[in-house]
């Protein structure tokens, strides 16, 4: 835990999230085995390892997608272990998946306008009992799912079907329908697999601007050691399940263990980027 | 096969076509069916659940009514409402174990359970008078009471106030009102189902039909939905047994075969999936097909005609599979089972 909170963070290093002890197995095989660490409040945390290391098997159970065996898990001081994946969503942590879920039989303006909470006329009761209001509060979701499409260079495709969107646009849809949600915790699989280095570059930097600006935390999965090592304030890294090692990216870089485990090679597969053979800055 | 080829073009006949008799009984069944099928157009074509069972619901619905007219002797439009209640308790209840299975596992959940329902109809003989039909609970009343009296009071108004000044008398026209209550009610469930849809609450709907667990992670309870949607379907359905029961006068069990359900598709299919308005088009054209081939005489016995008629109902489905998949009025771009 000491590691983890190392560095300079902007609220003191406050968790938002914390991850004891966590355990989930699949027949034989421990996908996860006593993963435990914190992500703090308004960070940008990498969570990293080789492939089968537990990483999106960890985000599942974070999210309600799978049951853990044991272990804890709190968001904002709350536990959050074994609640049911839309009241997770509900209650400010949001999730984007490793492959995009773009609804792809609906228009882009749907996908992002689903997303919005608090809309009376989701209820059936309260849809029939309050019309006006489930009206009004649409007028405000349109207005601001048109707003953040506008960010995201997005607000050309809003009627079209979200099926016609390239890769990488499904993969800004999906953040910024994430957004909609108003999160104050996303958590990002791969944001970066499968986009141009473009679509990508504006995918951080708008990380990076709601993390400053409305102090969004964000924790994501990611191959492309250049991506963590310059964006993540701390890294997490898992293998066989648990987590190996966690601290700032240039501790990290250095850690025998992590070298070992995935930078190094070995028998895992190589990271993207090629960050290990990078002289540290 | 000599006889077919020699016959085949004899005394092919259409005169059917200009009897009001004739699409009387077409429009009824269609309006009748169109209502059983807005519940699996919700399902499936909104939703995304693979109902299979609607027949079950159709069959709750007609018995629930006539039980609770003849036996329990309550008002037509009371034993309607526990009817629908009925069946929707009956939708909960498949619904609750099952709607968390797979899509393909939950459609041969809702198959048995109609199965079952059908079965039980079937065998439960004092509760809904067996394989005679609801006739048998109505006879041996000590004074015979008639499921469709009430009914047919109203029907009579109707024809006597309004129909009968218009031109429309005689007994060809004697079913006319229910034709007019049955699309009155359907049309009406378009209206109100379209504006549901496009509502909110729509919008989820049609989220847990393309995915799942994006609604889930979007903070949408996507199985309170599922149950919501099979239980509107089971409410549609309970509807439309009610008006086959005052249709066909009597309830029989055999009127609830599962091959009722796929006619339903069938009707999804030809209107186009994710489409209300579609549902009444497919719906006019399946029952003329199918009732118009009884009149077709084509040196084929009864037997015969019956067969062939769904044998053309499965041509002209893989027909519009292969050159108009989206159905007559359904979005390409909606089409669930596009790929």
């Amino acid at each position: 835990m000491t590691d983890a909170t190392a560095s300079a963070q902007p609220d003191g290093g406050k968790p938002i999230l914390e991850i004891a002890d966590v355990w989930k197995h699949f027949g034989g095989i421990h996908a996860v085995a006593g993963a435990t660490f914190a992500v703090p409040k308004g960070s940008i945390t990498a969570l990293i390892g080789p492939n089968g290391a537990g990483k999106t098997t960890l985000f599942n159970i974070v999210t309600g997608f799978y049951r853990a065996d044991r272990g804890a898990i709190a968001y904002e001081g709350r536990s959050i272990f074994r609640k049911r994946a839309h009241a997770i969503a509900r209650s400010g942590m949001v999730r984007t998946f490793q492959i995009t879920k773009a609804l792809e039989a609906m228009p882009v303006i749907d996908n992002m306008m689903l997303a919005a909470p608090h809309q009376p006329g989701e209820q059936l009761p309260t849809l029939l009992a309050r019309p006006l209001a489930a009206r009004h509060r649409e007028d405000e979701i349109h207005e601001r799912a048109l707003e953040l499409l506008e960010t995201f260079d997005l607000a050309d495709k809003a009627d079209d079907y979200a099926g016609t969107l390239s890769g990488g646009q499904r993969k800004l849809l999906e953040l910024a329908r994430a957004l909609m949600a108003e999160p104050r915790m996303v958590l990002l699989d791969e944001p970066m697999a499968g986009i141009n280095p473009t679509l990508g570059r504006r995918l951080l930097d708008h990380m990076h601007e709601l993390r400053s600006e409305r102090g969004v935390t964000f924790l994501f999965i990611e191959h492309d050691m250049d991506v963590v090592m310059n964006h993540a304030d701390e890294v997490v890294v898992m293998a066989q399940g648990d987590v190996i090692v966690k601290g700032p990216p240039h501790e990290v870089r250095e850690d025998k263990r992590v070298i070992d485990a995935y930078l190094g090679g070995g028998d895992g597969e190589a990271p993207a980027g090629g960050a290990s053979e990078e002289a540290p800055s | 096969m000599s006889a077919i080829a020699t016959t085949l073009p004899l005394a092919v006949s259409f005169d059917f076509l200009t009897a009001w008799g004739f699409w009387i009984g077409v429009l009824t069944f269609a309006a009748v069916y169109g209502i059983f099928t807005l519940g699996l157009q919700i399902n499936v074509g909104y939703t995304g659940i693979i109902n299979f069972g609607q027949a079950g619901f159709m069959a709750i619905g007609a018995y629930a009514s006539v039980i609770f007219t003849v036996e329990v002797g309550l008002p037509m439009l009371l034993s309607l409402a526990l009817a629908i209640l009925v069946a929707v308790i009956a939708g909960l209840l498949i619904g609750l174990p099952s709607l968390r299975l797979r899509a393909d596992y939950f459609a041969i959940a809702t198959i048995a359970f109609s199965e079952i329902i059908r079965l039980t109809a079937q065998n439960a003989r004092g509760l809904t008078g067996g394989n005679q039909g609801t006739i048998a609970l109505e006879l041996e009343q000590e004074e015979p009471v008639f499921f469709t009296d009430g009914w047919f009071e109203v029907s009579r108004s109707i024809s006597d106030n309004i129909l009968d000044p218009i031109g429309f008398t005689g007994t060809e026209f004697e079913n006319l009102p229910l034709l007019l209550l049955a699309w009155i009610l359907l049309v009406a469930l378009v209206i109100v189902l379209n504006r549901l849809i496009r509502s909110p609450w729509g919008r989820v709907l049609r989220a847990i039909r393309e995915d799942e667990d994006a609604a889930r992670a979007l903070g949408k309870n996507a199985f309170g939905y599922k149950l919501q949607s099979l239980s509107i379907a089971a409410a549609l359905g309970a509807l439309s047994g009610w008006l086959l029961a005052l249709q066909l006068q009597t309830v029989n069990q055999d009127a609830f075969d599962p091959i009722f359900t796929f006619i339903g598709y069938a009707i999804l299919v030809l209107g186009g999936l994710a489409s209300f308005a579609g549902v009444m088009v497919g719906s006019v054209v399946l029952w003329t097909i199918l009732e118009g081939m009884r009149f077709l005489d084509v040196g084929l016995g009864a037997d015969k005609i019956a067969a062939l008629r769904f044998i053309l109902v499965g041509l002209i489905l893989i027909l519009l599979m292969a050159f108009r998949p989206q159905g007559a009025l359904g979005k390409r771009e909606e089409m669930v089972l596009g790929d």
